[in-house]
């Protein structure tokens, strides 16, 4: 009997099969993959301004304090970190006792141009501001940033049952909450604060596990109202615009702009599937689910004095 | 035989990954008027009212022609109960902000439909002079 050398017709077809299944199974994973390479380097990201953070903290006995010229500070936390993530030239060249942002030839202005990939995330391709004084001397447009710092929450404690503080709540951009870790202004006041108001370490009372520092705005659909990315670099005012911060008064991505009435109140959120990375005041980075309960998490994790009792999450 | 229970599992696990997990959230819809008008544009944001002891998720929806419907693209269901109803109207989509309209309702924890009369009182006032960017 001669025996053949190779397949039968059948043999090959099974193979066949066999690695089409294996290619239907792989190739949906590869864009899965893709985002979890791109939520890696977020958590990487926020973890070093984390860090950044803390540094400064050592060096100044406090989390980076607004210059407060009559409650306005031109330049927002961003800035200030600039010579822990080892950007120190770009770091000096900033003015942090201008008041004012639009004057021609800022020098806090021009930082814009700089694109500094520790602020952007990713998954989210919007990377240049969409604020029309945000353009630079030769007509392009400033980069943005992806991370803002809590301000705090702005809604009702669920323990005690009273409002969170927030300072100039009828402004035109809804106030800017101070029961947070990078508030403008600690506390609540009336008058533009002439001292400046940075938490300490010691005023997270609520403990810094428990407190949101800084948060993920990176998500599909901010960007649909003209106006609401805004340059990197950008401090503001204690009772209004201060784009470097945000309120925590609603879930993930819910809140878009709408120009001149809510730009503090801009929901957090990410492109990530399902919630998005926050890192906490210990430094640690966690994501947090998009479905979480509003008011008996999110706002009393945004606070760092409520007194809240956390429900599980 | 192998293989095809290898794929089994491989097809369970991925399809488990697909599941949405967290609290329950009802779908809800209904028409939204300005002034007896349809309004053209806006968002409503449904955000359990923790004044009230209320808690849960926040639901949104966007509002196009007079009408809006949690289950439309970025919407997100409710939690209901005791529920602050936020709306802002604006003109046009990216257009100008003509209400903004805050109202306490308590809502079945099912889904269903509710319509929204927005009274007069609810427009914006024109901001004479916004605070300038600094």
């Amino acid at each position: 009997m001669i025996r053949r050398k190779g397949f039968t017709l059948i043999e090959l077809l099974v193979v066949i099969a066999i690695i089409a299944v294996l290619i239907g199974l792989l190739l949906p994973a590869v864009q899965k993959v893709r985002e979890a390479a791109n939520k890696m380097k977020c958590t990487n990201n926020l973890k070093q301004l984390a860090l950044a953070l803390h540094s400064y903290h050592d060096n100044n006995q406090s989390f980076p304090a607004n210059k407060s010229l009559a409650g306005v500070s031109s330049i927002g936390w961003h800035v200030m970190i600039l010579p822990y993530i080892e950007q120190t030239a770009l770091g000096n060249s900033a003015d942090p006792n201008l008041a004012s942002y639009i004057t021609p030839g800022n020098v806090n202005r021009l930082l814009g141009g700089n694109k500094i990939s520790a602020f952007l995330c990713p998954s989210y391709d919007q990377i240049l501001s969409s604020s029309a004084i945000d353009n630079l001397p030769n007509g392009t447009m400033a980069f943005t940033m992806h991370y803002v710092g809590v301000a705090g929450p702005k809604g009702t404690n669920p323990t005690t049952g009273t409002a969170y503080n927030v300072n100039g709540p009828t402004t035109t951009q809804a106030g800017l909450a101070a029961d947070g870790i990078l508030p403008f202004h600690k506390s609540l006041s009336t008058t533009a604060p002439t001292t400046p108001g940075a938490v300490k370490i010691g005023d997270i009372t609520d403990g810094t596990s428990n407190t949101m520092m800084i948060a993920e705005w990176a998500w599909q659909g901010l960007e649909v109202n003209p106006g609401a990315l805004r340059a990197w670099q950008r401090g503001g005012l204690w009772d209004n615009d201060f784009p470097a911060c945000k309120n925590i008064g609603s879930s993930m991505r819910t809140v878009r702009y709408i120009t001149n009435t809510n730009h503090n109140d801009i929901s957090i959120g990410s492109n990530h599937t399902g919630g998005c990375n926050i890192a906490f005041g210990d430094g640690g980075v966690r994501f947090i689910r998009e479905s979480i309960d509003l008011n008996k998490v999110l706002l009393p994790l945004a606070s760092r004095n409520g007194g809240e009792i956390v429900a599980d999450y | 035989m192998r293989m095809p229970n290898c794929i089994l599992v491989l097809t369970t696990i991925t399809l488990c990954a697909c599941s949405e997990q967290g609290p329950t959230r009802y779908q809800i819809s209904g028409e939204v008027k300005f002034n007896g008008e349809p309004l053209a544009y806006g968002d409503v944001l449904f955000t359990p009212d923790g004044a009230k002891g209320n808690s849960g998720p926040q639901g949104v929806a966007f509002i196009k022609n007079g009408f809006y419907d949690t289950r439309n693209t970025d919407g997100k269901g409710i939690a209901g109960g005791a529920t602050v109803i936020q709306i802002r109207g604006l003109n046009a989509q990216g257009g100008k902000l003509i209400c903004n309209y805050v109202t306490s309702i308590d809502l079945p924890k099912e889904n269903g439909k509710h319509n929204i009369d927005i009274p007069k009182e609810a427009a914006t006032k024109e901001i004479k002079k916004p605070v300038p960017e600094i």
